[in-house]
């Protein structure tokens, strides 16, 4: 069982996602945006962030930057996108390729979201 | 004779050349013969407006020469894809010895079609009846292929970036469709059989239509794919045949020829493989279709300045101009419905694009089908 954060500003994929982790006996913190999401994880020391990419004012890149660059408690980062109506999901997920531990592309489903997760906490120190 | 139009008077202009009106008459004559663009006369005063001049350049434009068009009305000009509207018209001002533009599909001597830009002028003798009608044409027809072919360009982009904005919505909102079943059903009594079987539903649904998406996007895609890599044309292309040949009835014949017959290597192009290989499915998938299973693809890979041409060409039964003009747009479809979603040539027409190059159909209903897919060299 792992501590994670799920940062989605679509509440029926950050519900969905939240609900899959929680089945596979993970302790599920949500969060609906960046700035929410970068506070609670704080506080929350997470072993695990699952992030949205593309949303309104801190996006999912910079929440990444910021996480990997916050000092203490280094959490793993599984980043997730369906792209936007400007950027596709390929190339935001390219964006994240060197700074998340691993990349999802939306819509996925449960099996392929906890394997993700899965390999993430096996790999984690 | 004047013309009709607000022109310098004749006096004017002979007192500005200081010469008589014989020579004047001499030099306009010669300057017509000797223009690039078509000048006909018509006779306004006799039957059906026999042609009772034309210059060197009409000749040339049509194909015909003097002896052939002199003494008969202009409309040999006209053929099967002639607008009738745009005729009656002209037909109309001719009648009312009015001047008139128009642009009209001609066809030359050979048979081959050409867009006239026509511009009619009434002459009227001093007492204002009458006597002839000028006619200049200008062959326009790269000018128009130019157009529609920008006008083509134009609606592929606006449909690519309307399905773009909507797959990235539907996205969102295929993903609790997509992952909640799986949680559902083991919270469903076992005897729930059909309720279960509803669940199964939805998520096949749910991921039936993620595909779809995914191929939205692939026509929308402008970018390279994050996969593209270097290869030599004709190895990627022989493999992509290969893979895409085992998918194949066996009464389809799959023809290799140019580079692809003797397997020299050609130039290196920046793709992605896994692309390669279902534009070639799709392309010789919808020919076997097209020639309901039995029948022979030829496969033609050459060289050229830029790059690599690759033509496939069926010999199934072909397609009419309005289907070839919108068939690489999304979901359009000529299949009964359930047979095809109509985005196998949106998803090659976004793979071609993503490689910068382009992909062209010459079809016509009975001849098959030709489609010609030009590759840029890598770092040409």
């Amino acid at each position: 069982m792992a501590k994670i954060l799920v940062i989605d500003d679509v509440v029926g994929v950050r519900k969905t996602i939240a609900a899959i982790l929680r089945r596979a006996g993970h302790d599920v913190t949500e969060a609906p945006d960046g700035e929410n999401g970068l506070a609670t994880a704080r506080t929350l020391q997470p072993d695990v962030v699952v992030t949205d990419l593309l949303m309104p004012h801190v996006d999912g890149v910079e929440v990444i930057d910021r996480l990997k660059s916050a000092g203490s408690k280094v959490p793993r980062i599984l980043a997730i996108s369906g792209g936007g109506s400007l950027v596709g999901a390929e190339e935001a997920l390219a964006m994240a390729q060197t700074t998340a531990d691993a990349t999802l592309r939306k819509p996925f489903d449960a099996s392929e979201l906890n394997e993700a997760v899965d390999r993430l906490i096996g790999r984690a120190p | 004779m004047t013309l009709s139009a607000d022109l310098p008077s004749t006096d004017d202009l002979l007192d500005e050349l200081s010469c008589d009106p014989m020579t004047i008459g001499t030099l306009i004559v010669s300057t017509i013969e000797t223009s690039p663009v078509s000048f006909t006369l018509a006779d306004a005063r006799r039957r059906d407006r026999p042609l009772i001049y034309v210059n060197d350049a009409f000749c040339k434009t049509s194909g015909y020469s003097r002896d052939e068009v002199l003494g008969r009305n202009c409309r040999f000009l006209q053929g099967p894809g002639t607008d009738n509207a745009t005729v009656d018209q002209l037909r109309q001002a001719l009648a009312e010895g009015r001047n008139h533009a128009c642009r009209l599909l001609n066809y030359r001597r050979d048979g081959t079609p050409f867009w006239n830009d026509l511009h009619i002028t009434a002459l009227r003798d001093f007492d204002g009846s009458l006597i002839a009608f000028a006619g200049i044409q200008v062959d326009i027809t790269e000018q128009v292929l130019l157009e529609r072919q920008q006008a083509h360009r134009g609606r592929l982009e606006a449909v690519g970036q309307l399905a773009a904005g909507l797959a990235h919505e539907i996205n969102n909102l295929l993903q609790p469709m997509l992952a909640l079943p799986g949680l559902i059903a083991p919270a469903l009594p076992k005897e729930a059989l059909e309720e279960q079987e509803w669940l199964h539903l939805i998520e096949e649904h749910a991921a039936q239509a993620r595909g779809i998406v995914l191929n939205v996007l692939s026509f929308a895609r402008e970018a390279p794919s994050p996969r593209a890599a270097c290869h030599d044309a004709t190895a990627v292309f022989s493999r992509a045949l290969e893979f895409v040949g085992r998918l194949l009835p066996t009464s389809i014949g799959i023809e290799r020829h140019g580079l692809l017959r003797d397997g020299s290597p050609s130039c290196l192009v920046r793709l992605d493989e896994t692309d390669a290989r279902q534009v070639i499915a799709n392309l010789l998938l919808n020919a076997s279709q097209a020639m309901k299973g039995t029948g022979r693809i030829a496969v033609r890979l050459e060289q050229t300045g830029r790059g690599v041409l690759l033509t496939i060409r069926d010999g199934g039964p072909g397609m009419p101009a309005h289907v070839r003009q919108r068939i690489f747009e999304p979901f359009f479809t000529t299949k009964p419905v359930g047979e095809g979603t109509g985005l196998g040539l949106a998803v090659v027409h976004g793979a071609v694009r993503s490689w910068g190059g382009a992909i062209e159909v010459d079809s016509a209903p009975g001849e098959g089908a030709t489609f010609s897919i030009s590759i840029p060299k890598w770092g040409g």
